[in-house]
């Protein structure tokens, strides 16, 4: 699965680690979600699509 | 998204326990006269409980092990856990099933219980560190 968490973190100026913070997971998680090694559970989906101010639909993408 | 952290008085608890066990370990196995069982049984149980407590100094600032010891792991933390868990239960059946074979040609039941726990042992901390390398 695609996505563009890497994008919308970037465009908002804050690191992984910060990211990772407010979400409550590790910034290896962050790193981890952002290179598609790993697809977040549907509540860590739905905390960063509220973090974003958005929808999952519009952060996640299937391949 | 992440587990409740590990409270102080949980960790004293949990080290005062393990040393406590190691301890009846040690006087079991010296009253039964294997002097050298309670002696690997003390080492290795000392290290153990030492690396746990360095695992938890270390903490959220620690890697995927100082997490996953000091209850900060998040959702893939917790999941590579439970993939090297069952990855380790995986060896100690083969481990089992190659010791109960061994144990056919007369095996000390000592060294094939040993095999079985440091299989599954080592594959753990083997898998967790390759699991959490590749994200």
């Amino acid at each position: 699965m695609r996505n563009d968490v890497r994008e919308l973190r970037e465009r908002r100026g804050l690191s992984q680690a910060a990211l990772g913070e407010a979400l409550g997971v590790s910034r290896q998680t962050v790193n981890s979600i952002e290179t598609g090694k790993y697809d977040p559970s549907l509540p860590l989906a739905f905390a960063i699509a509220k973090l974003f101010e958005t929808t999952i639909e519009e952060i996640f993408h299937v391949d | 998204m992440s587990t409740k952290p590990t409270s102080l008085l949980a960790k004293i608890a949990g080290l005062v326990s393990g040393a406590a066990a190691l301890t009846i370990i040690a006087i079991v196995a010296n009253a039964a006269g294997r002097e050298g069982f309670a002696r690997g049984a003390v080492v290795g149980g000392a290290i153990t409980l030492l690396a746990i407590a360095a695992l938890w100094i270390r903490g959220a600032r620690g890697g995927t092990a100082a997490r996953l010891a000091s209850g900060l792991a998040d959702e893939r933390e917790r999941g590579l856990s439970r993939e090297a868990g069952a990855d380790a239960a995986g060896a100690m059946i083969v481990a089992g099933v190659a010791g109960a074979i061994w144990s056919l040609y007369d095996a000390p039941a000592i060294a094939v219980a040993g095999i079985v726990l440091w299989a599954g042992l080592l594959t753990f901390l083997v898998s967790l560190f390759i699991r959490s390398r590749r994200g």
